[in-house]
């Protein structure tokens, strides 16, 4: 294995191991050297053009992982049926709360998918093996990265989002037929029911939230005009809700400023829009997700900067 | 007026799958609290202009439905692993592929479909590793189970489920596995009976004799040798086949009564042939399920 290009991560997955006290250096090197080679899409990758501080970091999780995963991923690969099972329970928890009607079919599908991803890919135990015949693998192939957990939700979770854009697009092709055929369409005035079969998510959804009673419909409607929404999302909104058209200098920034403006209080807001997202999401899935889109946790927020919006509110304001 | 910012317009990118590895962790992160700008930086960029990666983030980082109150069937690995392995041979990169090929092998009972495929790749696929990784797969299985044994097995359990798949796979099998021996056959110019020839030298004929149909075969391989082999004729599986009294339960699968004896044997493949018989014999196959004297 000398003069290998994987060799000079070698000293920093030693050391990694040494400070976890993990013995199998050699598969810590091959996970890092398939890391490497995922990362750069070079088989054969200059390990000193990558980032070093990332490599480290990487080098630390599969280390990690390895120690919590690995005996898993090795009996899963040996065909332990009792880990297939449990592995099916969390994918299926995982689906039904996105998808409650298919969610065994969401979980069968994500299974044979890391059925694949596994048996063509290199589980620990032979790790050591691949490592001398040179570091290779599929693009998708499980690196313990991250969690083994973590990892397989992914994969059921994008599989709902497929299987979600697919629907919508279905939506709309039947809404266009409708459209051509003359026949009515869902619009303001229905039930939520009726809305949640109609073409567009984002205008069903902000029916759906008017007619929601009134003080979650406030909130939720409060809490979309909240200034760290995507500007394109907030003019597409602008678009298709009245209640919605704040201008843009005046969009609250946080939840207690939306609260201040509602007379209440930051955490009565949020028990109100947590309601208020269970009812939309047991509705139907794809307002489930679309909120998850348009509200996500604060953390996941994107940044945006207030110059931004400011020049974008003083070029309305020479507009009008 | 902009076109609408929606999810469900962006598929997975180049850059998701990027970061897909790192996404998975950056929930755990962020569920104990840490910071994903200081943790994640790559993830974190890629999430400033990804709608869908935010939206997998925000369900990993929610706990999945209590498990317990879940009841969910037990999963059969071997099922599960012989799907798995029919989707590898299907995957666009070579190394998944061959994988996929490595991983038959170590099936103990793959199916008419996982064999099918098998020996299609072995043959049809593009890459010549993939292809060397088939062939190696079924030199496995024939080592551990007989192929042709469990060929005539999932024939007998579901005739109707197998016969898409058994002419194809024995067609590609035939000669690249010792003990299946492709057998063409040509119509005798004058009465009724044909000529048969197979690879490795292998002579014979079919031959009314009062009502019954034989078949003799002689020149056979070494490995046939002291074998009761079976004759596979898939075309009798089709629903427009010539019809025929079948030797044996099932139509087109018939087990000689008597062993091969240097290099020859006789078998009664049935009686009242149909009149046109050429379409209905045109292509056989004779099979050796077991090795030496020992059945496997």
């Amino acid at each position: 294995m000398n003069g290998q290009w994987f060799e000079s991560l070698r000293p920093l997955c030693e050391e990694t191991c040494r400070q976890a006290a993990v013995p199998s250096v050699d598969v810590v090197l091959f996970y890092a050297a398939r890391w490497c080679q995922k990362w750069t899409g070079d088989s054969a990758p200059r390990v000193a053009r990558i980032d070093g501080d990332a490599l480290a970091a990487t080098a630390g999780r599969i280390v990690r992982n390895l120690a919590q995963d690995g005996a898993r991923v090795d009996r899963l690969v040996a065909g332990d049926g009792e880990e297939w099972t449990g592995l099916r329970r969390l994918l299926l928890a995982s689906a039904a709360s996105r998808a409650p009607q298919t969610a065994g079919d969401h979980a069968d599908e994500a299974l044979q998918k890391i059925a694949v991803v596994l048996l063509t890919g290199t589980p620990p135990s032979r790790a050591v093996e691949r490592l001398g015949e040179g570091p290779e693998g599929p693009r998708n192939e499980y690196i313990f990265a991250s969690p083994f957990a973590n990892w397989a939700r992914t994969v059921v979770i994008n599989q709902v989002i497929d299987q979600l854009r697919r629907a919508r697009r279905e939506r709309r092709l039947q809404d266009r037929r409708l459209r051509d055929e003359g026949r009515p369409q869902a619009s303001g005035g229905v039930d939520v029911e009726t809305l949640a079969s109609t073409g567009d998510s984002l205008t069903s959804l902000v029916r759906a939230i008017e007619a929601l009673p009134p003080v979650q419909r406030s909130v939720m409607l409060a809490s979309l005009c909240r200034r760290d929404l995507d500007e394109e999302l907030h003019q597409r909104l602008h678009e298709i809700a009245s209640d919605l058209s704040v201008h843009l200098d005046e969009l609250p920034a946080s939840d207690e400023e939306i609260a201040e403006s509602l007379g209440t209080t930051a955490h009565r807001l949020a028990a109100s829009r947590s309601v208020a997202r269970r009812k939309l999401a047991s509705l139907d899935p794809m307002w489930a997700l679309l909120l998850d889109g348009l509200l996500p946790h604060r953390s996941t927020r994107p940044l945006r900067a207030p110059a931004r919006a400011r020049e974008r509110s003083a070029a309305r304001g020479e507009g009008q | 007026m902009t076109s609408a910012v929606d999810p469900f317009d962006l598929p997975r990118t180049e850059a998701c799958e990027r970061v897909a590895d790192e996404l998975a962790e950056a929930g755990g992160t962020l569920r104990e609290g840490g910071d994903l700008g200081a943790r994640h930086p790559a993830v974190a960029a890629h999430l400033a202009s990804c709608l869908r990666c935010r939206i997998v983030l925000a369900d990993l980082m929610n706990e999945p439905g209590e498990m317990s109150n879940l009841t969910t069937t037990s999963v059969d690995p071997v099922a599960l692993f012989d799907r798995a392995l029919m989707a590898g041979l299907s995957q666009p990169e070579p190394v998944a592929r061959a994988r996929a090929a490595e991983g038959f092998g170590t099936l103990h009972h793959p199916g008419a479909r996982a064999l099918a495929a098998l020996a299609m790749t072995a043959t049809d696929d593009t890459d010549a590793r993939v292809r060397e990784a088939a062939l190696t797969a079924l030199d496995a299985l024939d080592i551990q189970v007989s192929i042709p044994k469990r060929l005539i097995e999932v024939w007998a359990a579901a005739p109707a489920k197998a016969a898409p798949f058994i002419a194809g796979v024995l067609e590609r099998l035939a000669g690249r596995i010792p003990s299946i021996v492709g057998l063409a056959v040509r119509k005798e110019p004058v009465r009724w009976g044909f000529e048969v020839a197979g690879t490795g030298g292998v002579r014979g004929d079919i031959e009314q004799a009062e009502r019954d149909v034989w078949l003799h075969l002689r020149g056979l391989p070494s490995v046939f040798e002291h074998v009761r082999p079976v004759i596979a004729v898939p075309s009798a599986t089709l629903q427009d086949a010539p019809p025929m009294v079948w030797q044996g339960d099932i139509p087109g699968l018939v087990a000689a009564e008597a062993l091969v004896t240097e290099g020859s044997v006789d078998v009664l493949l049935g009686a009242e042939p149909p009149f046109q018989s050429e379409s209905l014999f045109r292509r056989m196959y004779l099979l050796g399920p077991e090795r030496g004297t020992e059945p496997l």
